[in-house]
C-alpha cells in the first residue's frame, strides 16, 4: 500500500470512529467495525429500534434501505483516490427477511470504479447470520474540495 | 378494485368507505406505526377509485447526511409508507402488503424541512401488487421515484416477538 493511500485510509478511520457522527449514521446507530480500501469493502453494525416499527412490528423497509445506504455508500468511497462521497443515484433493495428490532450487521462492497461511476452491492444479516436484505446501487463518485 | 377477503375469512368483506370516510380513518387513527411519527407523516389525500394518495411529511434533520441533505434511505422510507399504504386502502383495511423490492431513483437532494409523496398501485393482485411513487421538495421539484413490489397478505398487527 503506497503512503497516498494509508493516509487516505487514516483518514476515514478517524472521520468514521472519531468524528462527529452525522445525523443519519446516529439514528441507524451506526458503529464501524472495519473498511478496506483495496479491497473495497466496509462492514458496519446498526441498531433497529423502536421508532423503525412498522404496523407489523418490524422494520419499516425504508430504514432497511437506510442501513444498506450507509455501508454501501463507504465500500464506494473509500476506494476512492482523493477523498470523495458517492451519493447514490439508483439504489434496490430486496427484503428478504423481517428485520426484527435489535443489533444488525451491514456489509457493502464495490463491483466497480471509474472517474464518472460507481457501483456497489449491500447485504444486511442479523446475529445468528440470516440474510434480511440485498442492496444493488449505482452512484457518481464527488471529490470532496 | 377492491382485493377480497383471505380465502376462509369468517367475516364478510367489509363496507366500502367513502374516500372522506378512508381519509378520517387514518388521520384521526389512535394506533399509528412509530414509523408514521418518526416521519412525521400526515395522509393528505386518498382516491379510491384511482388506488392512488398523497401524504406529507415533516422531514427531521435526524436523517441528514454529511451534506446536510437527507439520506437516501429516508426519502425511501416516506416512498415505503406511500405505497405500503395504498395497498392496506385499496384492500380496504383488510390487507398488508410486505415489500419484497422497492428501487429508488435519487433525482435531487432533498432537504429537512417538508416532503411531498404521490403514490399509487399499477396493479393490484391476489398475490402481487405493483406500486409507483413519487416525492417532491417544498418548490414541487421531483426529488425522487420509486417502485415496489409487495405481496398482500391478511391484516394483523402483531408484535415483534411474534413474528416468525
Amino acid at each position: 500500500m503506497d503512503a497516498e493511500r494509508a493516509a487516505l485510509d487514516a483518514r476515514w478511520q478517524t472521520q468514521l470512529t472519531d468524528g462527529p457522527i452525522p445525523p443519519a449514521s446516529r439514528f441507524l446507530g451506526f458503529e464501524l467495525i472495519a473498511f478496506d480500501s483495496l479491497e473495497g469493502w466496509c462492514e458496519a453494525r446498526f441498531t433497529a429500534s423502536e421508532q423503525m416499527q412498522n404496523p407489523g412490528g418490524v422494520v419499516q423497509g425504508g430504514f432497511v434501505t437506510a442501513m444498506l445506504d450507509e455501508v454501501m455508500s463507504l465500500a464506494g468511497a473509500v476506494c476512492q483516490p482523493v477523498m470523495s462521497w458517492v451519493p447514490t443515484l439508483q439504489l434496490t433493495t430486496n427484503f428478504i427477511r423481517p428485520m426484527q428490532l435489535g443489533p444488525v450487521l451491514g456489509r457493502g462492497e464495490l463491483v466497480y470504479t471509474s472517474k464518472s461511476v460507481v457501483h456497489t452491492e449491500g447485504v444486511l444479516t442479523n446475529e445468528a447470520g440470516k440474510v434480511l436484505a440485498r442492496g444493488v446501487a449505482a452512484c457518481v463518485p464527488r471529490p470532496l474540495s | 378494485m377492491p382485493a377480497e377477503p383471505p380465502a376462509g375469512a369468517p367475516r364478510e368483506e367489509k363496507a366500502r368507505r367513502t374516500d372522506a370516510e378512508m381519509l378520517a380513518r387514518f388521520q384521526n387513527s389512535s394506533k399509528r406505526p412509530p414509523c408514521s411519527d418518526t416521519l412525521g407523516m400526515r395522509l393528505e389525500a386518498v382516491d379510491q377509485e384511482a388506488m392512488a394518495l398523497t401524504m406529507v411529511f415533516d422531514v427531521s434533520d435526524r436523517f441528514a447526511n454529511p451534506t446536510g441533505a437527507i439520506q437516501g434511505g429516508f426519502i425511501t422510507a416516506m416512498l415505503d409508507e406511500a405505497m405500503s399504504t395504498c395497498v392496506i386502502i385499496a384492500s380496504n383495511v383488510t390487507m398488508t402488503a410486505p415489500t419484497l423490492e422497492l428501487k429508488t431513483s435519487y433525482l435531487r437532494p432533498l432537504f429537512p424541512g417538508a416532503a411531498r409523496v404521490e403514490a399509487h398501485i399499477v396493479k393490484m393482485g391476489k398475490s402481487a401488487a405493483f406500486m409507483e411513487s413519487e416525492c417532491f421538495d417544498p418548490g414541487g421539484k421531483l426529488v425522487a421515484k420509486a417502485t415496489a413490489t409487495a405481496a398482500p397478505k391478511p391484516f394483523r398487527r402483531i408484535s415483534a416477538d411474534t413474528v416468525a
